[in-house]
């Protein structure tokens, strides 16, 4: 591609990207000298590539961009991700304020992401999205996350917590994640990698990209396997191609393909408070649980230049995701006559023992989601105050297709048809936002988005008194919502203060809308009103970023916490979520005047999340730890030998709306005492070889811990995994 | 020794030195299998932990002396479940104060009409007299 078109995409990426995050007039951009970059900004040497890459990104390239967003942001850059080394993506996510991530204790295949107090389970809180498009299975009617996206792909993780998340959706009660993805390179690159540590653990990875002409490509494949820390074998397949090349002058295309293929014994049953006091380190419970997920995806990303001050970004996308979960049967209590396969734990104590059948349940899920996303970003002046306005639309067409069976054993993954169903949902989303500058110092950001989607659900097959039976129940519920946002900023990039406000809005899941009778249930969609007050301090050796907020929700809808009951969201009431968090990083090497890198890193959020009104009042919801706190400590030497050692706080958590303390005999009430983990790090880099050795071991402390009390009774966090890894990149001139 | 060998050999002992050191089952544990005669009973897991002792098919299904005739099973599996027991555990919309309690071994607290044995349910038709139906919770409704 030739030179002068670069660089005049580049202007056109950085101005949709500045777009994006909040008042960024072309007058704050042009000519501004590069501020020191303010706490959670990527580092210098995260700068974007020659080719900046054309995408959606919910923050921007330049550490000056950070700086106008109206609340919350933290970017865990290219930098951080190479230090960290990391196994998965929650392994860094939970070093982002206000996030509790709860990695999923085998491979990491899936991870759970709360904001701010919010119920975490399946991320369906938090609007994860990869480069700039959603990844649930169901956006709007399932908006749970049951894949990790692989860390090998990622480059860069940007969270957005205040107003700005009003341009993406449909939900914005938590906040939102986007993930980058790699992007093809300028030139020829060659990359391989091999990890092998415990439990089997062994990664492995290649890597290609080049450019010819204007055309640019990458394509990396990446192989996971492992035995898991609770026995829990796994392995997992993850694809990603992309092709970037220019459908004009003015117009640029990206074209990426994806594939994932994960299978592992993944159980929801956990131990006994009895089995967990005497052998926390035991393993699963229910090896024969295997779950087999397949997705693949098709994304496009098309940005066309209009003129100096317009720009026409349009993103499509496609992905299908089929999800089998076989699931062996049990009891709590035994039945007469009933023959179990075998039993463990206690049977002296109530509910202390499970009584596995030898039978199974086989729960086959497809689901597909299909989107089309134009977004006009238009610049200009109207007296004295410069404008961005941002005008968006999205079409999304989702589909899911349930089918539960039942299996003679508890490796069964056919079975007889017990109950079957579909969904279909089409949701219609447009947005408007205005980011005006008054002055250099002092933005503000109004918008308005309003969502409206149409669900259906037909029963085809269900459970009735005297057993399954095909019915045709039909149901159909619709929901509008209108969700304003104003955010602001006043200050110069090395100080400022931000405060903004929005409605949070989440769609009720499609299950709970519309009943199994076919009837909407007219239950009412989660809505909020989020507040944030904050500021930045970025001095070149030592960054500052505090947040205090607010969030008020009129209808929280929270996991049922009905041990035994099918899991159900339900209608939670009235909360209040109010804290701080905040950011600071110090790099003492330039502090001190030291031969070497140093820099130390502390993130920490204070957050109350409580029930207001009705018999909760007072009681802190589920699974909402008051306290999260993580420092970073790297050092890195010119010769290319670096480490690192990741501390990291959870406090105590309630497992129940009941605010139980002692836990009960199934362990799936009671207190989730706080815990704290320890990761290291070491790696050498070779510059002339292009080689790399990574030594890392998680969990250092090798100390197990409650990391949760559901689906079923306790899992236990904390073990011990250590990693050896050989890492060879090419790049050419 | 180059730098390159020593790195191999780490990397070697990461491959090799993590042998499995699991017991072939756990305290408590206890397994299906059948006497010489035929009859079905159950292994219990030695003290041990070095594998399963003698079939015992004397004892029936073992279990606690607080569900001496068997007690409600959770859901498990996304379907299992059941109903039935008696022994010293309450019935089935009882007033209660812990699952323990419950021959249903759930005890839910409804929001108005306090703790109640109760039963998981996705239909009215699973849910009998007193109560009058399934809740949007999952659970029978209590009277």
């Amino acid at each position: 591609m030739s030179g002068p078109r670069v660089g005049g995409l580049r202007v056109v990426v950085l101005s949709a990207t500045a777009l994006v995050l909040g008042p960024s007039a072309a007058r704050a951009d042009d000519g501004a000298e590069t501020p020191p970059p303010p706490a959670g900004s990527p580092a210098p040497d995260d700068a974007p590539p020659a080719h900046a890459p054309i995408e959606v990104r919910v923050l921007g390239d330049r550490a000056d961009q950070v700086q106008r967003v109206a609340g919350s942001a933290t970017v865990l850059g290219a930098k951080e991700l190479r230090r960290a080394a990391p196994l998965d993506a929650a392994e860094v996510l939970r070093r982002v304020p206000g996030l509790v991530v709860r990695q999923d204790p085998g491979a990491g295949l899936r991870f759970d992401i709360g904001v701010r107090g919010l119920d975490p389970g399946r991320s369906r809180r938090v609007l994860v999205l990869e480069d700039g498009m959603p990844i649930s299975l169901n956006p709007y009617a399932e908006p749970d996350l049951y894949h990790a996206p692989s860390v090998d792909r990622l480059r860069s993780i940007e969270v957005v917590k205040g107003s700005g998340s009003i341009l993406f959706g449909p939900q914005t009660v938590g906040g939102v994640v986007n993930l980058l993805t790699l992007s093809p390179p300028d030139a020829r690159q060659l990359a391989a990698q091999l990890d092998a540590g415990e439990h089997g653990y062994v990664r492995a990875r290649a890597l290609a990209g080049d450019a010819h002409a204007d055309t640019r490509w990458l394509v990396q494949a990446v192989h996971t396997e492992g035995d898991g820390a609770r026995q829990t074998p796994y392995r997992s397949e993850d694809v990603l191609a992309k092709v970037a090349f220019p459908t004009s002058t003015r117009g640029e295309l990206t074209l990426k393909v994806g594939f994932r293929d994960d299978r592992t014994v993944a159980d929801d049953v956990g131990l006994t408070r009895w089995m967990g006091a005497i052998s926390p380190e035991r393993g699963t419970l229910a090896p024969d649980d295997v779950l087999h997920l397949r997705r693949a995806e098709l994304g496009l990303t098309h940005e066309q230049r209009l003129s100096e001050a317009l720009t026409l970004t349009t993103l499509g996308y496609a992905y299908v995701t089929t999800r089998l979960w076989r699931r062996q049967d049990y009891h709590r209590y035994p039945l007469p006559g009933a023959r179990y396969e075998r039993i463990v734990g206690n049977v002296n104590e109530a509910g202390g023992a499970i009584y596995f059948l030898p039978s199974n349940t086989i729960l086959d899920r497809a689901y597909s989601v299909a989107g089309v996303e134009p977004r006009l970003t238009a610049r200009g002046a109207t007296a004295f105050v410069g404008h961005t306005l941002d005008v968006g639309a999205r079409l999304l067409h989702e589909t899911a297709d349930y089918e539960q069976r039942s299996g003679s054993s508890p490796t069964s993954e056919a079975g007889a048809l017990e109950t079957a169903e579909d969904h279909r949902t089409l949701a219609l989303a447009a947005y408007v936002q205005d980011r005006m500058a008054f002055t250099d110092e002092l933005y503000v950001t109004p918008g308005l988005r309003v969502e409206h989607a149409a669900f259906e659900r037909h029963l085809g097959r269900r459970i009735e008194a005297t057993g399954p039976a095909d019915v045709d129940v039909s149901g159909a519920s619709d929901h509008t919502a209108w969700i304003p946002g104003i955010g602001m900023t006043y200050g110069v990039p090395e100080a400022h203060a931000f405060a903004g406000l929005h409605v949070g809005y989440a769609p009720p899941r499609l299950t709970t809308a519309v009943n199994a009778n076919g009837v909407d249930e007219s239950l009412d969609a989660e809505r909020a009103i989020h507040y944030e007050l904050g500021g930045r301090l970025g001095p070149r050796k030592a960054r500052l970023e505090l947040t205090g907020f607010l969030s008020s929700f009129s209808n929280q809808v929270v996991s049922a916490t009905v041990p035994g009951a099918p899991t159900e969201l339900v209608n939670g009431g009235t909360t209040r979520h109010l804290g701080v968090e905040g950011s600071a990083t110090a790099a003492l090497g330039l502090l001190l005047a030291l031969p070497l890198t140093v820099d130390v890193t502390a993130r920490g959020t204070f957050s109350r999340a409580r029930f207001v009104g009705g018999e909760r009042d007072g009681r802190t919801l589920p699974y909402a730890p008051e306290m999260l706190a993580s420092v970073v400590l790297d050092v890195e030497h010119d010769l290319g030998l670096g480490g690192q050692v990741a501390y990291s706080r959870v406090g105590a958590q309630y497992a129940d709306d009941a605010n139980t303390e002692a836990v009960d005999a199934t362990g799936r009430t009671g207190l989730v005492p706080a815990f704290d983990t320890v990761d290291f790090g070491l790696r050498y880099h070779h510059r002339a070889s292009g080689l790399t050795a990574l030594a890392t071991v998680k969990n250092a402390l090798d100390s197990p811990y409650v990391a949760a009390r559901r689906p079923e009774g306790i899992f236990f966090g904390g073990v011990r995994q250590a990693t050896l890894g050989l890492r060879w990149e090419s790049r050419a001139e | 020794m180059p730098r390159a060998a020593h790195f191999a050999l780490l990397f070697a002992f990461v491959l090799c030195a993590c042998g499995d050191d699991t017991p072939p089952c756990e305290v408590g544990d206890q397994r299906a299998c059948s006497c010489a005669d035929g009859r079905p009973g159950y292994a219990a897991c030695t003290a041990e932990q070095t594998g399963f002792g003698a079939c015992d098919c004397d004892s029936g299904t073992p279990s606690g002396s607080t569900s001496t005739s068997g007690g409600a099973g959770g859901a498990g599996g996304g379907g299992a479940g059941g109903a039935g027991g008696a022994g010293a555990l309450l019935p089935f919309m009882s007033s209660c104060s812990t699952n323990e309690e419950c021959e249903s071994g759930l005890c839910y607290d409804f929001n108005a009409k306090g703790p109640h044995c109760t039963t998981p349910c996705s239909l009215d038709s699973e849910c009998p007299p007193p109560s009058p139906g399934c809740n949007n919770m999952g659970v029978c409704k209590a009277p």
